[in-house]
């Protein structure tokens, strides 16, 4: 959920209770003064209506909608007020009233009771009015506030979510998105953060690379060296059996460094980013790779399948295509067994390739590592897998390693 | 042949003035850009080896400057770059050829040679061992006359030792010529092995046995049986 999002329902939230409170609050207030009020008239009215007991029999009492006046003989010492409900036969309906009883002394002398009753469906009506009234302004008041905070966050909030997007579209090896200015402290002080990590991962990337280039150059010219130095030397006809060996081994190591040599610049060039993707058709590609293999597929006497449920077409360099298929298959053939099988699946949005060899030495999860070696006197430097991973993952692609039926799995899926 | 070499390093330019100088070719060799260019223009070569990291110039220079020149000697790039940019613009600069460190010296022979071959339009240019006969343009391979069919990677097999004929070859120099960047991937000893067996019994088979000789422990040689 966005910030914005959640901070309006949290708003909305608080709000809520607020407004119920708030009138239930508003309402018990006027619902009290009301009462007040109309229970002073009702005594006013009782004054007056004492004055007159005294002086006259006549009859008091009445009963109209909204008003009750009776007279009993009785006892009471102080007067007393109480809500109650009564019939109304005109309106079909229950009407609450104020009633108020009080002491009094009839004209012969003798003590009654005075009772006092008004409707008070008016007053009703008038507290309900004002206190809706209430829950009104609270409840626009709320949504005021909420929309104006909405729109001011928003506002606020816009560098922080420009330098976001900014982040998320950060490569080391592109130039610096421009990070959006802000006079608010934080969010400056992010953004100048922000500014400098950028600029150190480009620094230490372009210096890595570079590194990693150098590295390469330097070291290819005295593997050249070396194997120049040897070929010359295998000349030599009076080379004995020790001889060979040792020249032999030196052949080996000068291999080995320059495999190292090569698939460590071709990994660092798959970094560069400077491969501009075009349409591949997949089979194609692992076809004419297959048949590169031929040679090694036929030397371990393996069966291969292709399997092609459709056509695959996926955007990649095709420099790097190749260099990715032919890395997976290369890890297929090697790892396999005699008389194994190495099969290969392409559908609309994945390739698989499926190879038997004996269980992996290694966590699956270092599979794709750089150097990762399920045998570790191999002389393979072990960046093949690490390859495809990385090209795969720069150009939108996942790779995945699982194991199926005793089977190696591989699958190269579109996004 | 005369051959321009233009490198810079002292070792590398000493193991291949030498190996070449020992396959009978004649060789000057140039340290750094403005010394090559002065020979490059002085005198005139069948070949010219140029790396393109030169002190005071790059190689691609040279490269420009002798096709300008309409000099049609046959160039090959020697660089250690290995960037797919200086091969194609070595490439349509003009050179024939290019080569990335490091590379084995027989495989550089070979080049040469293909390059000569390609230059000097020879109608039928072949090698020619006791009975054995090999026309490289139409990868025909001949025994007294008969065609002698062998499959592909034969076929480069024995050319590469043909064409670096008295020379020991080493295994690696041959899986690398013939398999490429394959090669680092295979059983190398049985592998190879498995092949040389296979275009030996197909030699012999046409009564031409004895040419492919094993040099322990290095690798083989191909030379008259003597």
């Amino acid at each position: 959920m966005k910030l914005l999002q959640r901070t309006a329902l949290y708003q909305a939230l608080l709000a809520l209770p607020m407004i119920v409170v708030g009138t239930a609050i508003g309402y018990g207030l006027v619902r009290h003064t009301v009462t007040h009020e109309l229970d002073e008239a009702l005594a006013d009215h009782a004054a007056q209506l004492r004055e007159r007991m005294h002086k006259t029999d006549l009859f008091l009492e009445i009963t109209t909608p909204d008003m009750l006046v009776k007279v009993a003989p009785g006892t009471i010492l102080s007067e007393q007020f109480s809500d109650t409900v009564m019939y109304d036969t005109l309106a079909v309906e229950d009407i609450p009233w104020r009633i108020g009883r009080f002491p009094a002394t009839q004209a012969d002398g003798n003590a009654a009771v005075l009772t006092i009753g008004r409707s008070q469906l008016e007053t009703d009506d008038l507290v309900m009015g004002i206190a809706m009234s209430i829950a009104a302004v609270l409840v626009l008041f709320s949504l005021f506030t909420l929309l104006l905070f909405r729109w001011l966050s928003s506002r606020l909030w816009r560098p922080f979510h420009a330098n976001l997007l900014a982040m998320e579209r950060f490569r080391p090896d592109s130039p610096t998105p421009p990070l959006a200015p802000s006079n608010v402290d934080e969010f400056a002080g992010m953004a100048n953060a922000l500014g400098g990590m950028m600029a150190n991962m480009q620094r230490d990337f372009t210096a890595q690379k570079r590194f990693t280039e150098q590295a390469a150059h330097e070291l290819r010219t005295p593997l050249a060296i070396l194997r120049g130095r040897l070929d010359q030397l295998i000349q030599n006809p009076s080379l004995g059996e020790r001889d060979a060996e040792v020249i032999q081994g030196m052949y080996t190591a000068s291999e080995r460094m320059g495999r190292t040599v090569s698939d460590m610049l071709t990994l660092a060039k798959v970094g560069d980013g400077e491969f501009l993707p075009q349409k591949v058709d997949w089979a194609r590609m692992f076809r004419e790779e297959i048949a590169l293999l031929s040679d090694l597929i036929s030397a371990s006497k393996l069966t291969v399948e292709i399997n092609e449920e459709s056509r695959c077409v996926i955007q990649l360099h095709p420099a790097l295509a190749q260099l990715l298929a032919s890395n997976l298959l290369r890890n297929a053939v090697q790892h396999n067994v005699p008389n194994g099988t190495l099969s290969l699946a392409i559908a609309r949005e994945s390739i698989t390739v499926r190879n038997i060899g004996p269980a992996l030495s290694l966590a699956p999860a270092t599979l794709f590592d750089r150097f990762a070696k399920g045998d570790p006197s191999s002389t393979s430097p072990g960046l093949g897998l690490s390859m495809v991973k990385e090209i795969a993952e720069r150009n939108g692609l996942r790779v995945e390693y699982t194991v199926a039926d005793g089977m190696h799995v591989i699958t190269v899926q579109k996004g | 042949m005369k051959v321009l070499l233009v490198e810079d390093e002292t070792e590398l330019r000493r193991a291949i003035r030498q190996y070449l100088q020992d396959e009978g070719h004649l060789v000057e060799s140039a340290t750094d850009f403005p010394s090559a260019m002065e020979k490059a223009q002085l005198h005139s070569y069948d070949a010219v080896l140029v790396d393109i990291t030169l002190p005071k110039g790059n190689g691609l220079d040279i490269v420009r400057a002798l096709r300008k020149a309409d000099n049609a000697c046959g160039i090959i790039i020697i660089s250690a770059k290995g960037s797919l940019d200086d091969k194609v613009q070595g490439l349509d600069l003009g050179a024939d050829d290019y080569l990335p460190k490091p590379f084995h010296l027989p495989e550089l022979v070979a080049r040469l040679r293909a390059l000569v071959r390609r230059k000097q339009a020879k109608a039928q240019d072949s090698i020619s061992i006791e009975a054995l006969r090999i026309v490289p343009d139409d990868r025909l391979v001949e025994v007294d006359g008969a065609r002698l069919d062998l499959t592909g990677t034969e076929f480069d097999l024995l050319h590469f030792l043909a064409v670096n004929k008295d020379r020991v070859l080493s295994r690696s120099a041959i899986l690398e010529h013939v398999w490429g960047d394959l090669a680092e991937r295979l059983d190398r000893d049985d592998f190879l092995y498995a092949h040389i067996k296979n275009l030996r019994k197909k030699l012999a088979a046409q009564g031409c046995d004895g040419l492919i000789k094993t040099v322990y422990g290095l690798g083989y040689r191909m030379s008259e049986r003597a």
